[in-house]
């Protein structure tokens, strides 16, 4: 029971190929995260298995029912999207941003009342209820990455997608997003796939990685395997130290020594 | 199932809306009845129920005051229908236009519709020699079809543009010129007259228009404004993100902009071309509506509808009284009505009570 991803291949216009045949499979109830240096597709990854940008060629599996064959609407009920944050301030407030996650669900432009019955519990569920008729350009960008999250659930999806969630919180609110993302996954056996650019967090909540480069999936396995000196060197160009403790893995960064007479 | 507090609170929310709505209307149907009291020949509004309800029953012709019951059942009820007819067009058509290219700065006329309308108006008048002014069918249908032919041009080159957001608001700029370099090209042919007859279009003005005409807008603008509040829900998605995010909420930006924006062009094409150009209902009362209700679609259109009747019924009938027997034109009484209500909106915050 997956999101199998397989030989995904997109450019952009005429271009460079940004995936160039990339293959995994996501397990239900745990977290992948995507890794990789900026620039490598992690975004476009995401974006390809939504079928959101196109032409992609390859295929995506959900439980073995092809997504790319459905149509939007179809697909929107079962693969929910969380971008890296919205733009400007918005004139919305909380609780009609959040219903907009039904809109797959809805017709003729018309709310049911279980529409509403999902969507609020899922608000007070992640803790917004205080927030519900805040409008949305006055929340912090904890809160917001939270109603992000909130929107995504209430499509009652069975594959999440989220893009760097963790970018622009507090170390508090990184944890929390994640341990929040974590527990949905076991609860509600979701697909969850992240791209992340913190490894110590990536290490801390996904059981399994994929390290992406130069359009191809150039490792991929538990923390312990994929989070080495030698991978890491090679993915990214730095020095790092890499320890097992308390259960866990965690990646050091190791800054190069400063030669002055060479920079000088 | 048990409804949560949040559902509670919602609900509450949507039947203060309505209310809202209700009373809107309910005033709307109440000022036009002391609206059409107004005017030269001064009527009570007992006149106008006894006058509508001779009509229904069939005795009009009989009556004693069959003169004045005809004052007020062929010249200033169609008006105010008009009034109320354009003003819900125009209005949810701006409400349309903002939602699909996410730009509040843009109304039904950005895409130049108005212009084009104006030169259709102008070759009938200039070329074609026509000189009545008022819903002359020649001038209504070389306003229309120049409308609607700007529309399709406009479509034609965003499709091939990808059909963007700003592709609209761009193409829809230089086509505005386009026409408008037209009309002044054919003004500057045109004589003394007909330059004075295509200038009087080019105010927006709703004299002389009759049931028949009023008939005709409300058949475009009826269908094309419950069409778009079918629409609301994707609105709002299309408000709340780029592109590939309403693709993810299984919406297809690019085919809500094509349908959406014809349709919001279609009924001010329809609108303009019995009444000429009448600006700014159709930036500012989508911005009013926001103001008291926020941006939830699903309200923002009726109330937008509501805010540009009221408007232009306002409009019209100050327009009417004040410099009285001259009218002004609605199209320009409307703006020095609107700007100092949208500034005052402007500096005095939001309305918090329906939000």
């Amino acid at each position: 029971m997956s999101l199998q991803v397989e030989d995904l291949r997109f450019r952009y216009g005429g271009g460079e190929p940004v995936l160039d045949g990339v293959s995994f499979a996501a397990r239900r109830g745990e977290l992948l995260g995507l890794l990789g240096p900026n620039g490598t597709g992690k975004t476009t990854l995401l974006r390809c298995v939504q079928r959101v940008l196109t032409p992609c060629e390859g295929r995506v599996l959900l439980d073995g029912r092809d997504l790319w064959e459905m149509g939007l609407r179809q697909r929107a009920r079962l693969v929910a999207y969380v971008p890296q944050g919205v733009h400007g301030a918005l004139p919305v407030s909380v609780a009609d941003f959040v219903l907009s996650g039904r809109t797959p669900f809805a017709a003729g432009g018309r709310l049911s009342k279980n529409d509403r019955e999902i969507a609020f519990t899922v608000l007070e569920r992640l803790g917004l209820k205080e927030f519900a008729f805040r409008q949305m350009g006055a929340l912090s960008g904890g809160e917001r990455q939270r109603v992000l999250l909130a929107r995504a659930l209430a499509q009652t999806p069975q594959v999440l997608l989220l893009d760097e969630p963790t970018a622009s919180l507090d170390l508090r609110n990184q944890l929390r997003i994640l341990e929040l993302v974590e527990k949905l996954a076991r609860r509600e056996r979701l697909a969850v796939v992240l791209a992340i650019h913190d490894l110590n967090l990536a290490a801390a909540c996904c059981r399994s990685l994929v390290l992406l480069g130069e359009g191809r999936v150039q490792a991929m396995g538990t923390p312990e395997d994929i989070l080495t000196p030698e991978s890491l060197r090679r993915a990214y160009g730095v020095e790092t130290e890499v320890v097992q403790a308390r259960g866990q893995t965690f990646v050091h960064l190791l800054k190069a020594p400063v030669n002055v007479k060479n920079e000088l | 199932m048990e409804h949560t507090e949040l559902f509670r609170q919602y609900q509450k929310r949507e039947g203060r809306r309505c209310l809202a709505l209700a009373l809107l209307i309910a005033a709307i149907v109440a000022l036009g009845l002391w609206f059409i009291t107004l005017g030269t020949a001064s009527t009570g509004p007992g006149t106008v129920l006894r006058a509508v309800s001779a009509l229904l029953s069939g005795t009009l012709e009989g009556s004693e005051e069959a003169a004045e019951y005809k004052i007020i059942l062929l010249l200033r009820l169609p008006r105010l229908a008009a009034a109320v007819a354009a003003g819900v067009g125009l209005a949810a058509a701006g409400t349309g236009m903002q939602a699909v290219t996410g730009n509040p700065l843009v109304s039904p006329f950005t895409v130049g519709v108005s212009s084009a309308a104006a030169f259709g108006a102008s070759i009938a008048i200039v070329l074609l020699g026509v000189t009545s002014l008022g819903g002359e069918l020649t001038i209504v249908l070389c306003a229309f079809g120049c409308a609607v032919g700007c529309a399709v041009l406009v479509y034609l080159v965003c499709a091939a543009a990808g059909m963007s957001s700003e592709s609209v608001v761009l193409a829809g700029t230089a086509m505005s010129y386009l026409f408008s370099a037209g009309s002044s090209a054919l003004q500057f042919f045109a004589d003394e007259h007909q330059l004075s007859d295509v200038v009087q279009w080019t105010f927006g003005s709703l004299n002389g228009i009759s049931w028949r005409e009023v008939g005709i807008m409300a058949l475009f603008v009826a269908p094309c404004s419950l069409a778009l509040r079918r629409f609301a829900l994707a609105f709002n998605a299309m408000a709340a993100g780029e592109d590939g995010v309403v693709r993810g909420l299984g919406v297809n930006p690019a085919a809500v902009r094509v349908t959406a924006g014809l349709l919001s062009i279609l009924m001010t094409a329809a609108i303009i071309s019995f009444t000429g150009v009448i600006g700014f209902v159709g930036l500012i009362a989508p911005h009013i509506a926001r103001f008291v209700v926020g941006g939830d679609h699903r309200f923002l259109l009726p109330f937008s509808g509501a805010v540009g009747a009221l408007l232009l019924m306002a409009a019209d009938t100050v327009g009417k009284v004040i410099l009285a027997p001259v009218t002004i034109p609605v199209g320009i009484v409307v703006s020095f009505l609107g700007v100092p209500l949208f500034l005052n909106l402007i500096l005095t915050g939001r309305k918090r009570f329906l939000r």
